[in-house]
This record gives structure tokens, sequence and C-alpha cells, in this order.
């Protein structure tokens, strides 16, 4: 001890570096001692056996390369469109929309909070006439669709997505793809809530996993988002605790419907992010497969061994990375790609080196994917299944992960569960506290973050990179676009489909609302609308912000 | 000998919902002795004016991570103007690209901070530049 820490420096990096990001201690060195109660089978399994820790499939990526994607999302549907042509051009096979704020909030473009806001941060994809556009000259059946939003937009992309494949004269069955984050306990409890009720939104996204499940939709309607809840602050073992409390509030309400677990729980999808803590990642990911498999097959008796094992979608961490040297956030993204890799995930979004300062740049998007392809084909990490599997450390981190979240679990269904413990102002208590404690570790220079507060270099000196600049025209052309199709659509099917959304959707009537919210969407009604109708029916006001009334049925 | 509080506001402006930044700075500026009013998320420029000129506020802070800060901050700068203030320092704060940086301290925005301020360049900026009134 004494030898080791003899020169200052020294003793500056161990307080540094020898605990994990969530405050676990990390011991010198692991041997067999430490994972002496590790059953084999029990605990690990092979990769594609239960409890799945070792991965959901046999073989892994030898068989099936995961699924790699950048996000995309800004401007009109055609212009993040011509962007996920070109991403296509230089390898994505998947096609990933981030949806603007207007859409995850549930309201038009038109709406006077949203005319400023469309298209900036996301795609606006208010109405099925958006859809088609974003999505003209792609054919759907080529690539998985992904939709990332909120619950304010979850169930009308849904049925967007349905209602173009039926427009193009293609079974809705044989679409792939997922609608994300479309249940409110990816977001209010987090603090970004939707600006749609609680209670309206857990049963909707209820509707949309029962009307997948019915209708036999390839189609994954619901995913947790833990990367929202850690983008947060929040440590990997409470991600983990949080994850699998809202799972439970998701599947409590799912069987409460009739629906035996085999038939929809392999279509919930678990969101998380990889962050720069290497190892503490992988384990995240390995102990939270562990924790879900056993949850699935022992407190809700699932039969089919694929109910157990949920496919784990990962981003890498916009939290790690800084505005300062910007372009070492392409190294921070490869580390992080890495250990997704060898965590085995079900599908890759790199975030661009450039996300600190503005919204991707078409270059920063190419590198973010390359980013993927370099780890799949130039690093031979992928030539055998979970090849940290055995390690000491790795495996007694899975394990230490896997209590402390346990623990955390009790704690929160001992309160009532993850809603009771939002509504008491718990979770807010936790949020906080991890907030403060990364911003003062980062400052006070506990945590070292290379060209932020060590190795800084002048600020004239920084590379200044190509930033993309939004374009007020373009969004003005897609409100007035949006004005336009509420005058030329065929306005009394709206309202016909609107009224039978109204008189179907109050809570107490039980009455699974997708059909209609499908009809109105075919009628080329607006997210707005299918929103209002909803809201109104069950005694909210028509505009969550008060500003518009409804325009088809009186007050 | 006894000084009054700077008060400030600190808000999100929009329909933009990442407010861990936000709370962190609101702490930040209690710490530093100042009265902090919180006026949270989807805040329009109208909001933010009307909170400012009840309350009496000397600083508006205001923090963005959506591009809307380029076309919202501005209007915040035309209210106060158009009801004859000027003696309210608007400071911003997220992920504001640089371009944008510039037009909008020509606009009028006194500074904006970026995601690696320091806690102490905040407090001190404020503390120094306040345009207190008498």
């Amino acid at each position: 001890m004494e030898k080791e820490s003899s020169s200052t420096k020294k003793c500056q990096i161990e307080t540094d570096l020898f605990h994990t990001a969530s405050g676990i201690p990390v011991k010198e060195i692991y041997g067999p001692r430490d994972i002496e109660a590790l059953d084999y089978l029990g605990d690990l399994g092979d990769a594609g056996e239960y409890p799945f820790t070792r991965g959901k499939h046999r073989g892994m990526f030898r068989n099936r390369r995961w699924i790699e994607r950048v996000e995309v999302g800004f401007g009109r549907p055609t212009d993040s469109r011509e962007r996920v042509k070109y991403l296509h051009e230089i390898g994505q096979s998947d096609i990933e929309f981030q949806t603007d704020l207007p859409t995850e909030m549930g309201i038009d473009p038109d709406h006077p909070m949203a005319q400023k806001e469309t298209g900036l941060e996301g795609i606006p994809l208010s109405s099925l006439a958006d859809f088609e556009e974003a999505f003209e000259g792609i054919n759907i059946l080529d690539h998985t669709l992904s939709i990332m939003t909120t619950h304010g937009s979850g169930a009308t992309s849904l049925c967007q997505m349905i209602g173009l494949a039926e427009k193009r004269g293609i079974d809705p069955k044989t679409l792939r793809g997922s609608v994300c984050s479309s249940n409110p306990l990816s977001h209010d409890p987090w603090g970004f809530p939707c600006a749609q009720p609680m209670d309206l939104s857990l049963k909707l996204c209820i509707d949309t996993i029962e009307y997948c499940a019915r209708e036999k939709l390839g189609i994954y309607p619901c995913s947790i988002t833990g990367y929202i809840m850690e983008q947060t602050g929040i440590n990997a073992f409470q991600t983990m605790a949080f994850v699998m409390a809202a799972g439970i509030e998701i599947i409590e309400r799912a069987l409460q419907r009739g629906l035996r677990i085999d038939e929809f729980v392999s279509k919930i999808i678990l969101h998380l992010q990889v962050g720069m803590d290497f190892f503490e990642n992988i384990a995240k990911i390995r102990a939270l497969r562990r924790m879900w498999a056993k949850m699935i097959r022992e407190r809700y008796g699932a039969k089919d061994l694929k109910s157990c094992t949920p496919n784990i979608v990962i981003r890498t961490a916009g939290d790690s990375l800084y505005d300062r040297q910007p372009t070492n956030n392409i190294i921070r993204v490869a580390y992080e790609v890495l250990a997704s890799v060898l965590a085995g995930v079900q599908a890759i979004d790199t975030c661009t080196f450039d996300e600190p300062l503005a919204l991707p740049a078409k270059g920063a998007s190419r590198i973010a994917l390359n980013t993927q392809y370099i780890a799949f084909y130039e690093t031979g990490v992928v030539n055998t299944a979970d090849p940290l599997g055995g390690s000491y450390y790795v495996e007694h981190l899975t394990n230490k992960l896997e209590s402390e979240a346990n623990q955390m679990l009790k704690k929160i269904e001992e309160m009532g569960g993850l809603i009771t413990a939002y509504e008491k102002g718990w979770i807010e208590g936790v949020l906080t506290e991890a907030a403060l404690e990364r911003h003062k570790i980062i400052e006070s220079g506990e945590k070292t973050v290379v060209g932020v507060n060590k190795f800084v270099i002048p600020k004239e000196e920084e590379e200044s990179i190509p930033i993309e600049l939004i374009s007020p025209e373009a969004q003005e052309e897609h409100v007035m676009k949006v004005k336009r199709l509420k005058e030329t659509r065929d306005n009394r099917k709206v309202r016909q489909a609107l009224s039978r959304l109204f008189e179907i959707s109050p809570l107490d009537k039980k009455i699974n609302v997708i059909p209609a919210v499908l009809d109105a969407t075919r009628a080329y009604a607006t997210i707005g609308e299918i929103w209002g109708t909803m809201r109104k029916a069950n005694g909210y006001p028509y505009d969550p912000f008060g500003v518009i009334q409804d325009p088809f049925l009186a007050d | 000998m006894e000084t009054k509080k700077i008060k400030v506001i600190v808000t999100k402006i929009g329909l933009d919902g990442h407010d861990r930044g936000l709370k962190v700075v609101a702490t930040i500026l209690r710490d530093a002795g100042m009265e902090v009013i919180y006026l949270g998320k989807f805040q329009m420029p109208e909001d933010i004016v009307k909170a400012a000129i009840q309350e009496d506020v000397d600083v508006i802070g205001i923090s963005c991570q959506s591009p809307n800060h380029i076309l919202l901050i501005p209007q915040v700068i035309r209210l106060l103007k158009e009801n004859d203030i000027n003696d309210i320092m608007v400071v911003a704060g997220g992920i504001i690209p640089e371009p944008y940086c510039s037009q909008l301290k020509s606009n009028g925005v006194n500074e904006i901070f970026g995601p690696n301020t320091s806690s102490q360049e905040i407090v001190d900026y404020i503390t120094s530049n306040v345009r207190r009134r008498v």
C-alpha cells in the first residue's frame, strides 16, 4: 500500500478510479473466491439459454449482426427522409426516426406552442400524411422501422405505420419495427413529461400492447426506456431497479386485460444507455437480462423461453460527451459501442460526436455508423458469444449490481410500485441528488474528463466542427402544409372517426381504442385531434396547454 | 450592511423538457445567496416576461437544449423592450451553437453559458453585471 502510493500523482489517480461509476468499490484483483457461489447453469447458462445472462441468442453475433442505427429527425419529413436514404447508402439497415417535440407532446405543428418547435430536434409525424412523406421512396419491408417517441405519439405512430402499409397494399403483419418509449413510465417520473395525462397514456400504451398481441403484429409496441432514466444522472443499479419496476407496472396491467404473459412480454423492449464505465455497463446489461428472465419465468410463470429474454436496445450515452475538443467524443462513443457489443445487445444507436454542440451533421452521422462497423468487422470481438463470461471481475460485478438493484426494487415495491414512488415525490429526490452529485464530481475534478477538466487546451485552439443550422423556412413550410391538410382532407370522415373515438374513449368503458385511432389515422386525423378527443372524453381540456379549441365537437 | 438579494428566475422555454442542468444551476445560484424562482417547463416567452415583471426580478436565466432558443429567446427580449424594461439581465445556457450565440448576444442576451461553464463563472458574471435597481 505504502509502496504503491509513493508518488502524489499516483495517489490522485487512485482516488479517481478504484470504484465503479455507481460507487461500488473495486479491488486490486478478483479471483475464484469472488464468485464462489456462482452456479453455471443456474446463474449463467450458455447464450440463448435461461437465464440468458450470457446473451439472448445462441452464438450471438456469429449468426446475426446487431441492428445498427443512428437517430434521424430534423426539418420537414422530407429532410429526415433524405438523411435516412443517405445512411442506407452507407450501409444502415434500420430506419430510426426521432420525433420532434410537438409530436412527442401530442400536439400539431400548427398549434401556437408548436409552430416554432416543429422539426427542430426531431421529425414531425402529426398525421399519416407526414408519415407517407417520411417514407416516400423507401421500401418499408427492406428495413426495420423504429420510431423513437413518447407516450404522446406511441399509439399514433403505430397506427401511421399500419396505415402506410395498408396504403401500399402490404400486410401490416409483415412489418418489422418498433415504437419506442411509448409509455409514460419512461418519461414523466424522470422529468421529461409529455403533455398528456398519465392515466390516459398508460391505458393507451396497454392498448397498443394488447392490439399488437391480438393482431399478431411483428411490431414492438412498447419499450421501457432506462436510457431516459440514466440521462438524469442516476447510476447503474438504480436504473436496473427502475426498469424492472416499470416493467412490473406494465406487465400487471397487460395481464389484467386477460392477455397471457407469453402472448405479449417478448414484445417489450428494454432500452438502455451504455456509458463510459466499461465493465459496469457490461455487468449492468448482463445482470438485467438475468433479473428480467427470472422475473418473467418465476413471478409471471412464462412457459415460452422466448418470453424470458427481451430485446435490449442501446444508445450510447449522450451525457458522456462534451463540447470541449469534441472529436474526443468519437473515442468515447467507440468504447461505449465496444462495451455494448461485449454485453451482447440487440441494437445499438450511436450518438454523434457533435451532439453536445448541435444536431447531428451528416458527416458526424457517418462516423457514428462507422464506429459500429469497425467494431463488427475489424476487432474480432464478435467471434464468440459473451467473451467476458466467467471473468472473475465481470461475474462478481454482475452479481453485485443484481443484488443492489434487487434491494432497491424491493424498496420501490414496498412503497407500492413505481407509480406510487413517483407520485409520492420519492423519485424526484433520488434524481435531484444524482444530478447534483454528478455535477460536483466533475466540477471538483474528482472525476477526470479529458479535455474538459484535465489536458485542457485554450479555447482558441479548440477545433471548429461543421454545425448544421436549422431552417425556419422549412419549419414554416411544414406548418402551412399541416394547415392545408386540415382544409383539404375529407373532414366528414375525420369527424365521423373522431366521434367514434370520443364515444369509446372514457376509461371506465374499458374499450381498446387502437382500432378507432387507426380509423381516425386512415382519415388523416392529426395527433392533436386524436389526443384532444380522447382527453375531452375523459374530462380533460381538449388542449393540454389550454390554447386551442376543439374544431370538431362542440364543448 | 444589508444588501438586497439578487432575484433570479430560472426557466425552460418552449417544449424542451431537459431540466437536469437547470436544476443544478438553480441550486448553485441559491447556494450563492440569490433568491431563485424556478419557473419550470413549458414556459413561453409571454409567461416568462409576465413572471419576471410580477416577481420584480433582476435576472432571467433561460435553459434550452433544443434549437428553439434562436426562435424563442429573441421574443423574450422583444417583450421586455415592449414593456420598457431594460434593467433585467437575460442569460441563457444549454446547447447553443456558436453562430446562434453571437446572434442572440447581438439581439440583447447578456451572456450565454455553454455546457462546461463552472458554477463560479455563472455566479461571478451575475453578481458583477447585474443592473441593480434602486
